[in-house]
């Protein structure tokens, strides 16, 4: 196999990889057993930051079966008070074995989490969640500043092994 | 298992955009290739190869985007299962499609010509790739990686993370790849060593597998915290889970090695008898019959739709349709902008669309340009004027543009719908009376500011109106496409097609198309950019280095490009509040000062010293518009690249704004229900929707590579000396970049959402 097969092989490989989709699931950030349910809630991404982020909830009955006919809403509340409302949703969720919930949380630091469950029972879940400052829109950009860069030294290569040849 | 769980899962497929286009494209390059190895005779790629290579994309896509994405979290074994997809199965898929050759020939012709054959012929290259696919490389590679992946650590970390999840799928596959490659020897790998070596190979590969299967399978403790704290889906524990997925990882890759193992030395008992022969069914083979290439360049993808007349005229009007009734809902719907359809469709939708068009084929919007609907009937009633020679050129609408740009911010023409029917109803009412009054097409050629901006930015599209087969041409006395005939009128902005090149001045209307009655004109494939660093005299242009009118209408959109999003950011928002109040005299003068300032002043001052320091550099003693004119092409891309971002911006923030203004004013006329709310207007930076920002940044990129590229092939064009041409290219270069990094900037920065519907209204 040629050089330039493999490099073009490689290549289609790493774009295969690239996903820029927050998804839901992640970190189990914890499991309990409240009423008749058992229901465990995951984040994304890990570690957490502000900015956007993912909360996922699987809900199962005693016999472990997935539950889907409930309401699940988050209430999160910041440090300084902030209050965010937010409704999980099988719709807004990739894996379809969860509920999840996309969120926009504006700051860093420890945020109380209210969960509530209204099914056939209703269950509240209160936990804590930390975020760590969120990554600078300039990080961002100074990894996309990397492409023209690499671009640019592939260019130079280019032309010197032309010169070259 | 309950319904409601079989349900969630059979619902549970990804269509990941990044890995659909990776897989398709890929899909699709092998095709090409493989079809034009076909057509040259080639027997050595029947139609298994075909299918051997799809089928291990369709298994790569299986891994990575079907349920077992889903179950993976809560099942070892279930993830186990996504793994050996991705290492037993995919990669010996690939090698049997023996890829090298399809994946070449499938690539165009330009790429492979420019691009790979220098990398081929690199000599370190071609070592360091030799020692990295040497089977003792590959084994440890392979082996490192499962190891390493496998560690606690690293697994809980792939679980965590969805980022260095990807990772590890990558690397399972990168380092499967290389594992089967020395197995599966595909055409045209010829190996130096004796494959006997292949059976230790394999065997070690077992033993290492056969160690890390026992390890999960007889372990006493849950070695990944994830699945000890991961719901119960099955009633099983996450230790029972851990040992069957230790037996999934066993009894498959063993078997797959095994396999390989008797495959090997069948082959090699059977020495050289067996091999002569399987070779020898290649040689004996009579290259099939080629059908004949068509002459000339290839056809568009749009070609076949667009070169049909009714399907143009369909378009034309049906946006005509769409102009009525943004004219009927600007002046007589609430002139609320988020609400109104000429608050969002122009503004937000159209525009987004228009340069997406733009890059995806060309200037379509034109090619159905409402505007003209009425050109024909208006042609009856024509008085035959000629348009004066004095304004036949792109000044009068570099000054449009500038005055739309103006009055754009002036007037906040996004939240004034009345004001935008208003406008809308100019063109047509503008447009009606050029084609009364005057000859050829003048309006769209010297006047819309829409067709300059789209003649401008379509240099970079990746087609063109061409003719098929030169040679029709030069046998031509008729000259229909230009001249017209009784039927239709050819073209109007007066471009020969056989001498014609790039975009410029060009409608895409085809009327050239249906005038030339050898059918020798179509939409062809022109590569993107190419037009930008060619000089060539072209008809009713002539050369781009001559054009002084062209450089400045270049010059403007491209900072245009700039001040039009800069002007929606806080920081220049808050600016022109503080002068307005410290002046005193309103808005209005601080908006005219600052678009004469950023349209016109700074960039007539700035092109001025970069012709200066580019004549200073190449020691060159001209006028310094000399330069400017040679280099705008290679403004382009940049700019190109931040409307790209900028309109983007509105479209994704803002999509959903068209279907409520629809609603309403569905509700307004046919009395229809409609219940505001849902929408929520909180994306006020690029960075409030994961992927927005950086894909705002790619086309920046893109757009500053291109540029890149076209100065200093335009340098190049013009200096024969290494030295004198970098010297030259240098000003620009930096200018390039300067530029880019404002973008960058104005990109970064929170945007005052404009026309976008907000909860609440």
């Amino acid at each position: 196999m040629s050089p330039a097969c493999k490099r073009w092989l490689s290549l289609a490989i790493c774009i295969a990889a690239a996903n820029v989709v927050l998804a839901d699931g992640g970190k189990v950030q914890l499991r309990r057993e409240i009423g008749p349910y058992q229901v465990t809630i995951f984040t994304s991404p890990t570690p957490l930051r502000a900015g956007p982020i993912d909360l996922s909830v699987m809900v199962q009955n005693s016999a472990r079966e997935i539950v889907q006919d409930v309401q699940i809403d988050f209430q999160l509340t910041s440090e300084s008070g902030e209050i965010l409302l937010q409704h999980a949703s099988q719709a807004t969720a990739t894996n379809k074995l969860l509920q999840s919930a996309k969120l926009m949380l504006p700051e860093s630091g420890v945020w109380q989490v209210h969960t509530t469950i209204v099914g056939e029972a209703s269950a509240d879940l209160d936990f804590e969640i930390s975020a760590a400052e969120a990554h600078s829109d300039w990080t961002t950009a100074g990894w996309m500043l990397l492409l023209p860069v690499a671009l640019v030294a592939l260019f130079v290569m280019r032309e010197r092994l032309v010169r070259e040849n | 298992m309950n319904a409601d769980f079989l349900s969630a899962i059979s619902s549970s497929w990804q269509f990941s955009p990044s890995i659909l286009f990776a897989l398709v494209v890929s899909g699709w390059i092998y095709f090409r290739g493989w079809r034009s190895l076909r057509q040259r005779g080639s027997s050595r790629f029947p139609p298994w190869r075909l299918g051997a290579f799809f089928a291990s994309l369709l298994t790569i896509f299986v891994a990575l985007q079907s349920p077992l994405d889903a179950l993976a979290p809560f099942s070892l074994q279930i993830h186990m299962v996504q793994h050996l997809l991705l290492m037993i199965v995919a990669p010996p898929l690939v090698w049997l499609a023996a890829p090298e050759l399809p994946l070449l020939i499938g690539l165009p012709k330009w790429l492979r010509d420019e691009w790979i054959r220098p990398f081929a012929r690199w000599r370190r290259l071609r070592l360091a790739l030799a020692w990295i696919f040497r089977p003792q490389v590959a084994w440890i590679a392979f082996t490192a990686t499962i190891w390493i992946w496998h560690a606690p650590y690293c697994y809980q970390l792939a679980l965590e993370s969805n980022f260095w999840h990807r990772v590890e799928h990558a690397m399972f596959l990168m380092a499967s790849l290389l594992f089967w490659h020395p197995v599966m020897q595909p055409f045209p790998l010829r190996t130096t060593y004796s494959r006997w070596l292949l059976v230790p190979y394999l065997f070690l590969a077992g033993v290492q597998g056969t160690i890390l299967s026992g390890i999960l399978t007889f372990s006493h403790r849950v070695l990944y915290p994830h699945y000890a704290a991961a719901p119960n889906l099955w009633n099983i524990t996450p230790l029972v889970d851990q040992s069957l997925a230790g037996a999934v990882m066993w009894i498959p890759t063993s078997l797959a090695y095994v396999i390989a193992l008797f495959w090997i030395v069948a082959e090699q008992m059977s020495s050289g008898k067996a091999i002569a022969k399987r070779d020898g069914k290649y040689r004996s083979v009579t290259p099939a019959h080629r059908s004949p290439q068509p002459l000339g360049p290839r056809p568009s993808i749009w070609a076949p739709l667009l070169e049909r007349r009714v399907v143009r005229l369909t378009l034309r009007w049906i946006m005509f349709t769409l102009a009525a009734l943004i004219i009927l809902d600007g002046l007589l719907g609430p002139q609320i902008s988020a609400l109104n359809l000429a608050g969002v469709a122009p503004w937000i939708h159209w525009r987004a669309i228009l340069v997406i068009s733009l890059i995806v084929g060309g200037n379509f919007f034109c090619a159905v340009c409402p505007f003209t609907v009425l050109r024909s009937v208006a042609k009856k009633f024509n008085l035959q004027y000629s348009f004066p020679k004095s304004l036949q050129n792109k000044w009068p609408s570099v000054a449009l543009l500038a005055l739309f740009f103006w009055a754009y911010e002036a007037f906040s023409l996004w939240d004034r719908p009345a004001w935008t029917a208003l406008i809308v109803i100019g063109f047509f009412a503008v447009a009606l009376l050029f084609d009364l009054l005057f000859v050829q097409a003048p309006f769209c050629k010297y006047v819309c500011p829409i067709g300059q901006f789209n003649f401008v930015q379509s240099l970079v599209s990746p087609s063109e109106v061409a003719v098929r087969s030169p040679d029709v041409c030069a046998g031509c006395r008729t000259r229909d496409c230009l001249a017209g005939n009784e039927q239709i009128a050819g073209c109007q902005l007066s471009l020969f097609v056989p001498k014609k090149q790039g975009n410029l001045d060009c409608t895409f209307c085809l009327d050239c198309a249906d005038a030339c009655p050898h059918q020798n004109i179509t939409l062809v494939q022109l590569r993107p950019g190419v037009d930008l660093v060619s000089d060539a005299a072209r008809s009713g242009v002539g050369r781009y280095s001559q054009r002084i009118d062209l450089a400045a209408l270049i010059v403007v959109l491209l900072f245009a490009a700039l001040l039009n999003a800069a002007w929606m950011t806080a920081p220049l928002v808050s600016l022109e509040e503080t002068l307005t109040a410290a002046i005193g005299w309103g808005r209005l003068p601080i908006v005219t000062g600052g678009m004469l300032l950023g349209l016109l002043a700074a960039p007539f001052f700035l092109m001025q010293l970069l012709g200066k320091a580019s004549l200073a550099m190449s020691a060159e003693t001209a006028d310094w518009r000399a330069p400017v004119m040679r280099f705008a092409p290679a403004l382009i891309p940049l700019g190109l690249g931040m409307w790209l971002a900028h309109y983007s911006f509105h479209l994704f923030t803002s999509a959903d704004s068209l279907l409520w203004a629809t609603q309403r004013m569905a509700n307004d006329h046919l009395a229809t229900n409609f219940l505001i709310g849902g929408g929520v207007c909180s994306c006020c930076t690029a960075g409030s929707i994961a992927w927005l920002l950086p894909l705002e940044l790619l086309f920046l990129d893109v757009g500053l590579c291109m540029s890149l590229w076209a100065a200093y092939r335009i340098a190049q064009r013009e200096q024969p000396i290494p030295q004198i041409v970098l010297r030259t290219f240098a000003p620009w270069a930096i200018f390039l970049v300067i530029f880019f990094v404002a973008c960058v900037w104005v990109l970064l920065q929170p945007m005052e959402m404009r026309g976008a519907y907000v909860a609440g209204l």
